[in-house]
């Protein structure tokens, strides 16, 4: 016997056997993935028990190991002054952007970190975002992204050109300027309802010309900063409200 | 906040699109595995559910098709597993796990198909009806391409054991 023969009788066979999808199972799925969707992802009970697990055995081996041993945090005279919270921009609004305060470069030189041209990174947990803003400053651009809480694990990439690629969409998002910071941050609890502007063109900036919402896919969020020409950058976080910082060297 | 960048908003939508033309197939797959039709139902939505939670993890390039079958192959075992299953379906003799049917005897391939392991017509399925290459029928029951080969040929044998040894499956 051939493999055809076989193939057309089993074709018939399996068309008898099985049953093609009812067109309410589509929309039955459907409504589900909305509910889904608007409905906070709850907590897995395996991580649950873990964070039980784990904050029980630190109490424990605190309350074995007595307050004898617990020593308070030496403070060394001439430590620096802790870093302070420099005013990023007013409260976050929809379009036109809000502008930072321009504070003195003096003021925060010996406490900011260096510009670099590589990709930098940093942050930790999970955390809703809260907004985003953009302004010019003595000797550099600002964007800012704050949060909620902790500020969420970032990436910060430099790019060529300006276009970046939306997510998950994969389609080209073309930005003003000739080159590119690519902003990814992951871990963003509100990913599907994030608040503020998705597109920012700051005005009186030399270096960041458009910075836009270019993803937010399953807790990841993108934003392209379109720069008028190559430039390097910094990138840290500051708290009192947690942010994320991306000063663009003018 | 979402709208123009073609994220959060339109994620469910593409997702959905995708996944109704695929939707057919994979109950069909569902119900040759379950041989029950509101099992089958089931068993594609919870794969749906699954596939649009994990979809940021399809990889560039890999086929949506091929991925959700996959899925929801793996969620009918795991229907099939159930000690509930079990029990509503020890009653059902086309389920029933009997000794193999003897293809010989039977006349009717209808019902030599039904008594095969579920997982032998799922593999029969995916590669005559579904006409998947061998090694996508392998991705989709998550075997090697060797094993989905043999299950294959094993399972074509034993409905009809005139079949040609010599003409390769391919």
């Amino acid at each position: 016997m051939s493999q055809r023969r076989l193939r057309d009788e089993l074709r018939d066979v399996f068309d008898s056997l099985s049953e093609p999808a009812h067109p309410a199972l589509a929309s039955r799925i459907r409504r589900e993935i909305d509910e889904r969707r608007a409905a906070p992802r709850p907590v897995p009970r395996l991580a649950v028990a873990a964070a039980v697990l784990v904050a029980g055995a630190v109490v424990a081996s605190l309350l074995l190991a007595g307050h004898a041993f617990v020593r308070p945090p030496a403070t060394p005279a001439g430590t620096p002054a802790p870093v302070p919270s420099p005013p990023a921009g007013a409260v976050p609004s929809p379009t036109p952007i809000a502008q930072a305060t321009p504070t003195p470069a003096s003021t925060r030189a010996a406490v900011l970190p260096g510009f670099s041209c590589a990709a930098q990174s940093g942050g930790a947990g999970t955390a809703g975002l809260t907004g985003v803003r953009a302004a010019a400053q003595t000797g550099y651009d600002r964007f800012v992204i704050q949060f909620a809480g902790p500020v969420a694990p970032y990436q910060v990439v430099p790019q060529a050109s300006a276009t970046f690629t939306t997510d998950p969409r994969g389609s080209p998002a073309p930005l003003a300027g000739t080159a590119g910071l690519k902003v990814t941050v992951s871990g963003v609890s509100n990913w599907t309802s994030l608040p503020g502007p998705t597109d920012v063109r700051p005005t009186g900036t030399q270096e960041l010309v458009e910075a836009r919402q270019v993803g937010a896919f399953e807790g990841v969020v993108t934003w392209g900063l379109g720069l008028a020409r190559p430039a390097c950058f910094r990138a840290y976080t500051l708290t009192g409200p947690n942010r994320l910082v991306i000063d663009v060297q003018a | 906040m979402a709208d123009r960048t073609g994220g959060a908003a339109e994620a469910p939508s593409e997702f959905t699109a995708r996944l109704e033309a695929v939707l057919d197939p994979a109950h069909r797959l569902a119900t040759v595995i379950l041989r029950d039709r509101a099992a089958a139902d089931d068993a594609v939505q919870e794969a749906a559910i699954k596939a649009w939670r994990k979809y940021g993890q399809l990889r560039e390039g890999e086929r949506f098709s091929r991925w959700f079958l996959s899925i929801v192959a793996n969620e009918c075992r795991m229907a099939r597993r159930t000690p509930w299953w079990r029990v509503i379906r020890s009653g059902d003799p086309i389920e029933s796990a009997g000794p193999p049917v003897d293809a010989f005897a039977a006349s009717d391939l209808r019902a030599a198909v039904l008594g095969l392991e579920p997982s032998d017509r799922a593999a029969l399925f995916c590669f005559f009806y579904l006409d998947l290459p061998m090694d996508e029928v392998a991705r989709v029951l998550r075997i090697s391409p060797a094993a989905a080969r043999a299950r294959v040929y094993r399972a074509a044998r034993r409905l009809r054991p005139e079949l040609d040894p010599s003409e390769e499956l391919r």
